[in-house]
C-alpha cells in the first residue's frame, strides 16, 4: 500500500503531534516482523574449549527479504553471558562475548556476503535464504576455556540475540523510538552449565 | 548602582536571553542532527533535553498566562477583556502565517525527499550495477574457461607433476591461487601468490555440489582483505589417480575495476539504506518541523501575551488609578510607560491627581481652620450664660449651647438637626418660648428684641430674647439665631434691692416718729382723761387707745421690715438638719392638736453647715404659713421631708414643706417671695420673703408651687459640702443695717 507524498507528510505531521502528546500509534511494518528468539543454545566441550551452538529464529518478513536484495544490510549480534551461580550473593560473571555478523547483498557480484565481524571471515552465498539460514545458526563458536570453570561450581549460560535492519542513524532511532522495525532484541535464553 | 542591584535588574533578562539562545542553538542542532547523525550522536540526548525543556518551559509559561487571563476575565479585572482581545488578535496574526508556512514546508519537505528517490536515480543505479556486472561478467567467463583448460591439463598428472604444472599455470595465467582439492577440506596441491599466512580458499558446499554435478563454478566475490576476486572451480578429468579432484582458482580483478565496483556497491547500498529510511527520515523531518513550528506557535502566543501586557498595562494602570482617585486617593502616581500617546495620557493623569491632591490639601486646611473656629466658638458658646440657638429657615436646630438648654429646661443640644417646632414637644417653658418665637417668625420678623415672660409651676421666668437673621450663602430664606438671657434673677435682685430700700426708708422715716406719737397720745390721755366728762373721756380713751394700738401695729410692721432689711449676722456651724426639724416640729406638735405633722426625714442626710438659728426661723416661718393656711380645715396635714439631692455638680440638702391646704393662688406663684405678697388677711407678706432671703444668704435656692393633689409646697435646697455664704461679702449691708438700727 502506497501513499501520496502529501498524505504521508500530513500523516507524519499528525504522528508528530501525537508523539508530542505521547500517544503515537505504530506505523505500518516495513522492517523486522515476527518472532525473534533464541530457539536453542548449548555449549559443547571440544579440545578443552567450550563451543557455542545456537539456533535463532529471525524476524524476517518479505519486506526484509526485498530490502536485503536491494542492498539494505542486516546485522546480528549474539551475546553470550556465563555466570557463576552463588547462593546468597549475586551471580558473578565469568565470561561474556558478543559475536557480530553482518549480512549484505553485493549488487556487483549478485551474492550475499555474510561477514563475521569478530574474525573478519566472510562467506559468499548465492541466495537470501542460504544467507539467512547461515545467519540463523551459530556453529562451534569457541567461546570459553574449560580451565576458567571450576568443576564443583554451578554456572549459568545465557544467550541473547540483537538484530538491526539497515543503518538507521541514532538520531532517527532516538526521535522515532516507538518504531521497532529496525532493531529488535530477543529474550535471554538461559541454561545451567555443569563443567 | 551596586552589583546586587544590577543582578536584580538585569539578572532575569540575561538568564532569559541565555536560555532562549541555548534553545535556538539546540533547535538548530536538532535539525542538523537529523541529516548528520554521527556528528551529533554524543550530544543528541542533551540537544533533545534542551529542546524539550524549552518546550515545557514555554508551555508552563503559556499555561500560567492563560490561567491568569481567564481568572482576571472571570473576576472582571479592569483591562482583562482588552487584554484578551489583544492576545487573540496578536495570536491570530502570529499563528496564521506560521501555519501557512508550516503547510507549505510540509509540501516542500515531502516533495523534496521524494525527489531524492526519483525513478531516474533508482534506475540509474540499477543500470550502473548491471553495467558493472556485465563488465565483470566477460572477465569471469574468460577466467572460467581458462580454469577449465588448466583443469584439463592437470588431469592425469602425478602429484609431483601436478604441483609443478599448477605453479607454472598459475604464473602464466596471473591467478592469485590455484588449489586442487579432493574433498572440501582435503587440499591435494596449491599454488598461491598471496601472503604466506593466507590459507587457501576453501571449497564451499555450493561450489562442490555444482562441480560434482558436472557444471563449472564461477563467482565474483569480495575478498576478505578488500577488493574483488573471481573464484572459479572446474573438475579434473576423472582418472585412476584423481577420480574426483577439483581445481579451484582465484583470479584477481584489476584494482581500477575493483574500486569502481566498490563505488557502485557503496552507492547501491547507501541508496538502498536511504530508500529504507525514506519514510522514517521524512517523518523525522516532519517531526522536527512540527516541533519547531509548535514551539514557534507557543512562543508566538506567549509573545502575544507579552505584547498585549505591554500595551494593556498602561491602560490597566490608568483604570486602577482612576478608581483610586474615585476613592479619594489623590496620591496615586502611575509609572510612565513610554513617551508615546499613552505616556502623554499617563503624564496628564499624574498632573491631574497632583492638582487634585493639592486642592484637597488646601480644602483640608480650610476645613481645619473652620473646625478650629467652630470649636472655639463652641467653647465660647458653651461657657456663655446666655442661651444661643440658631435655626434654619424651616426651624431646624443648627446649634444650641448648654445655657440655652439650661434656661429652657430641655436638652436642646440633643435636638440639633431636628425641627425646632415639631420634634421638641416637652417642657412648659420651651413651649411658651416657642410660641412667642414662632409668632414673630411667622410674621417674617427676623430681627427683633423682646422680653418674654414665661409663667410656670415653679414661678415666672423672664427671658430677654434677641433674634437676628443669619446670612445665607446659597440664597433663599435666611436662618435666624436666637440669643436669650434668663433675667428672672436679675429682676428679682432688682426687686429685692428696691424692697430693701423701702424697708430701710420705712425703718428710718416711719419708725422714729411713732414713739413720739405714742407718747403724745398717752400724755394726752393722762392729762385730759380726768378732767373730762365721762362721755368725752370715753371718746378720748378710745382715741388714744386706737392711736397707741395702731402705733404699736406700725412698730411691729416696721420691725418686720427691719428684720427683712437686716444684714445677716450669721453663725455658721455644722449640725444635723433632721434633728433641728424634729425639735421645731415637736414644739408645734405640743401647741397644735388638730393638724397632723408628718416627718419624712432622710436618715442618710449628712450634717449641713449653716446658721442654726436662721434655719430654725425658716422652719418656723414655713410652719406658721402652713398652719395659718390650714386653719379650720379638717384633716389638716403638714409634711416636712428632707433629702440629699444632686443639683448639677453640687450636693444639696432638700427641705420640702407641703400641706393639704388651698395652696398658692396661681397668679401669685411668681411673686410669693416678694414682700407684701400674701393671700392672708392678717399677713404682712414678709414671711416667705424672709425665708427666701435666708436661703439665698446660705447659697441655696427656694421654689414654691402647688402639689398635684392640692396644697402648697415649698422646696428649699441648701448646700451640703460647703459652708454657707460667709459674712464678709455682706459686710456693706451689715453696716447699712447697723446704721438703720441707729
Amino acid at each position: 500500500m502506497r501513499f501520496s507524498p502529501t498524505f504521508s507528510a500530513l500523516r507524519a505531521a499528525l504522528l508528530s503531534v501525537a508523539l508530542l502528546g505521547a500517544a503515537a500509534p505504530p506505523c505500518r511494518a516495513e522492517g523486522l516482523e515476527g518472532r525473534f528468539e533464541v530457539r536453542s543454545a548449548d555449549l559443547e566441550l571440544a579440545g578443552g574449549v567450550y563451543h557455542l551452538n545456537s539456533r535463532i529464529d529471525l524476524p524476517i518478513s518479505d519486506a526484509v527479504r526485498r530490502g536485503l536484495n536491494e542492498g539494505v544490510p542486516l546485522t546480528l549480534e549474539v551475546d553470550l553471558d556465563v555466570e557463576r551461580v552463588r547462593q546468597l550473593l549475586p551471580n558473578s560473571r565469568v565470561a561474556e562475548l558478543t559475536q557480530r555478523y553482518d549480512l549484505q547483498y553485493n549488487a556487483v557480484s549478485a551474492r550475499y556476503i555474510l561477514r563475521n565481524e569478530n574474525s573478519g571471515q566472510q562467506q559468499s552465498l548465492p541466495t537470501v535464504d542460504a544467507a539467512l539460514e547461515q545467519l540463523s545458526e551459530v556453529r562451534s563458536l569457541p567461546v570459553l576455556d574449560k580451565a576458567l570453570l571450576h568443576p564443583d561450581r554451578r554456572y549459568e549460560a545465557s544467550v541473547r540475540a540483537r538484530i538491526d535492519y539497515g543503518r538507521v542513524p541514532f538520531t532517527l532511532r532516538l526521535l522515532m523510538f516507538w518504531v521497532n522495525e529496525w532493531h529488535r532484541e530477543s529474550d535471554w535464553y538461559t541454561w545451567t552449565l555443569q563443567p | 548602582m551596586d552589583a546586587a542591584a544590577l543582578t536584580r535588574k538585569y539578572g532575569s533578562t540575561v538568564l532569559g536571553s541565555l536560555g532562549v539562545g541555548l534553545w535556538l542553538v539546540a533547535l538548530y542542532l536538532l535539525a542538523s542532527a537529523a541529516q548528520n547523525s554521527q556528528a551529533f550522536d554524543r550530544w543528541l540526548p542533551w540537544i533533545l533535553l534542551v529542546n524539550i525543556s524549552g518546550l515545557l518551559t514555554l508551555l508552563v509559561l503559556l499555561a500560567g498566562k492563560l490561567y491568569q487571563l481567564v481568572k482576571d476575565f472571570r473576576r472582571h479585572v479592569p483591562g482583562s477583556r482588552l487584554k484578551g482581545r489583544t492576545v487573540a488578535i496578536f495570536s491570530v496574526l502570529a499563528v496564521a502565517p506560521i501555519l501557512v508556512v508550516y503547510y507549505f514546508a510540509l509540501q516542500f519537505l515531502s516533495r523534496g525527499i521524494d525527489s531524492w528517490f526519483e525513478i531516474e536515480v533508482s534506475q540509474g543505479l540499477k543500470d550502473t550495477r548491471e553495467l558493472s556486472h556485465a563488465a565483470l561478467e566477460v572477465r569471469v567467463r574468460e577466467f572460467l574457461q581458462h580454469t577449465q583448460v588448466v583443469a584439463h591439463e592437470l588431469s592425469g598428472l602425478t602429484d609431483f607433476n601436478l604441483f609443478s604444472t599448477l605453479e607454472r599455470e598459475r604464473r602464466d595465467s596471473g591467478a592469485l591461487e590455484f588449489t586442487v582439492v579432493g574433498a572440501p577440506t582435503q587440499i591435494i596441491a596449491t599454488s598461491s601468490d598471496r601472503p604466506m599466512d593466507t590459507l587457501p580458499a576453501p571449497a564451499t558446499d555450493e561450489m562442490m555440489l555444482q562441480v560434482r554435478r558436472g557444471r563449472p563454478y564461477v563467482s565474483l566475490d569480495t575478498d576478505a582483505v578488500g577488493g574483488y576476486v573471481i573464484r572459479a572451480a572446474a573438475p579434473l578429468d576423472a582418472g585412476p589417480n584423481a577420480p574426483s579432484h577439483v581445481l579451484i582458482a582465484l583470479y584477481p580483478v584489476p584494482q581500477q575495476l575493483s574500486q569502481l565496483a566498490d563505488t557502485v556497491q557503496r552507492s547501491y547500498t547507501q541508496y538502498a539504506n536511504l530508500v529504507q529510511l525514506r519514510r522514517p527520515l521524512e517523518s523525522t523531518f516532519v517531526l522536527i518541523l512540527t516541533f519547531v513550528v509548535l514551539m514557534s506557535l507557543i512562543a508566538a502566543v506567549y509573545g502575544a501575551f507579552f505584547a498585549a501586557q505591554r500595551l494593556v498595562q498602561p491602560v490597566q494602570d490608568l483604570i486602577a488609578g482612576t478608581r483610586a482617585v474615585a476613592k479619594g486617593n489623590y496620591d496615586t502616581r502611575l509609572p510612565l510607560p513610554s513617551r508615546d500617546e499613552l505616556g502623554f495620557l499617563v503624564t496628564s493623569f499624574n498632573d491631574m491627581t497632583k492638582r487634585l491632591g493639592r486642592a484637597r490639601e488646601e480644602t483640608r486646611r480650610s476645613q481645619q481652620a473652620v473646625e478650629a473656629e467652630r470649636a472655639g466658638l463652641a467653647v465660647i458658646l458653651a461657657r456663655l450664660s446666655t442661651g444661643v440657638v440658631s435655626l434654619t429657615p424651616d426651624l431646624t436646630v443648627r446649634t444650641a449651647n448648654q445655657a440655652a438648654s439650661a434656661i429652657l429646661g430641655i436638652d436642646l443640644e440633643a435636638a440639633v438637626g431636628a425641627r425646632f417646632d415639631e420634634t421638641i414637644n416637652d417642657g412648659v417653658l420651651f413651649t411658651q418660648f416657642l410660641a412667642a418665637v414662632r409668632a414673630r417668625l411667622e410674621q417674617d420678623q427676623l430681627d427683633w428684641r423682646e422680653q418674654i415672660e414665661l409663667p410656670s409651676e415653679s414661678g415666672r421666668r423672664v427671658l430677654m430674647c434677641a433674634c437676628t437673621a443669619l446670612p445665607n450663602d446659597v440664597g433663599g430664606a435666611p436662618g435666624v439665631v436666637l440669643v436669650f438671657d434668663d433675667i428672672t434673677t436679675l429682676l428679682q435682685a432688682q426687686r429685692d434691692a428696691a424692697w430693701g430700700e423701702v424697708a430701710r426708708r420705712l425703718a428710718h422715716e416711719i419708725k422714729n416718729p411713732l414713739t413720739p406719737i405714742q407718747l403724745s397720745a398717752e400724755r394726752m390721755r393722762r392729762k385730759f382723761l380726768g378732767s373730762m366728762n365721762s362721755e368725752d373721756a370715753q371718746i378720748l380713751e378710745r382715741a388714744t387707745h386706737t392711736i397707741v394700738a395702731q402705733v404699736e401695729a406700725m412698730k411691729q410692721m416696721v420691725n418686720a421690715f427691719s428684720e427683712y432689711a437686716r444684714a445677716p449676722d450669721m453663725h455658721v456651724a455644722r449640725f444635723d438638719l433632721n434633728q433641728l426639724i424634729t425639735e421645731v416640729v415637736d414644739l408645734y406638735r405640743a401647741q397644735e392638736s388638730t393638724t397632723e405633722l408628718v416627718l419624712l426625714l432622710d436618715p442618710n442626710l449628712p450634717p449641713i453647715s449653716a446658721d442654726r438659728g436662721r434655719i430654725r426661723q425658716i422652719l418656723n416661718n414655713l410652719a406658721t404659713n402652713s398652719l395659718e393656711a390650714l386653719e379650720g380645715k379638717d384633716g389638716a396635714r403638714i409634711e416636712i421631708e428632707t433629702q440629699a439631692v444632686e443639683d448639677g455638680p453640687k450636693h444639696m440638702a432638700a427641705i420640702i414643706v407641703s400641706d393639704n391646704g388651698p395652696g398658692f393662688q396661681r397668679d401669685l406663684i411668681g411673686t410669693v417671695f416678694d414682700p407684701y405678697v400674701t393671700s392672708k388677711p392678717k399677713g404682712t407678706g414678709l414671711g416667705l420673703a424672709i425665708v427666701k432671703k435666708i436661703v439665698e444668704e446660705h447659697g441655696g435656692r427656694i421654689e414654691a408651687d402647688n402639689c398635684r393633689t392640692g396644697g402648697a409646697r415649698v422646696r428649699i435646697l441648701l448646700p451640703l459640702g460647703e459652708a454657707a455664704r460667709g459674712s464678709a461679702p455682706r459686710e456693706p449691708r451689715k453696716s447699712e443695717h447697723r446704721r438703720e438700727r441707729v
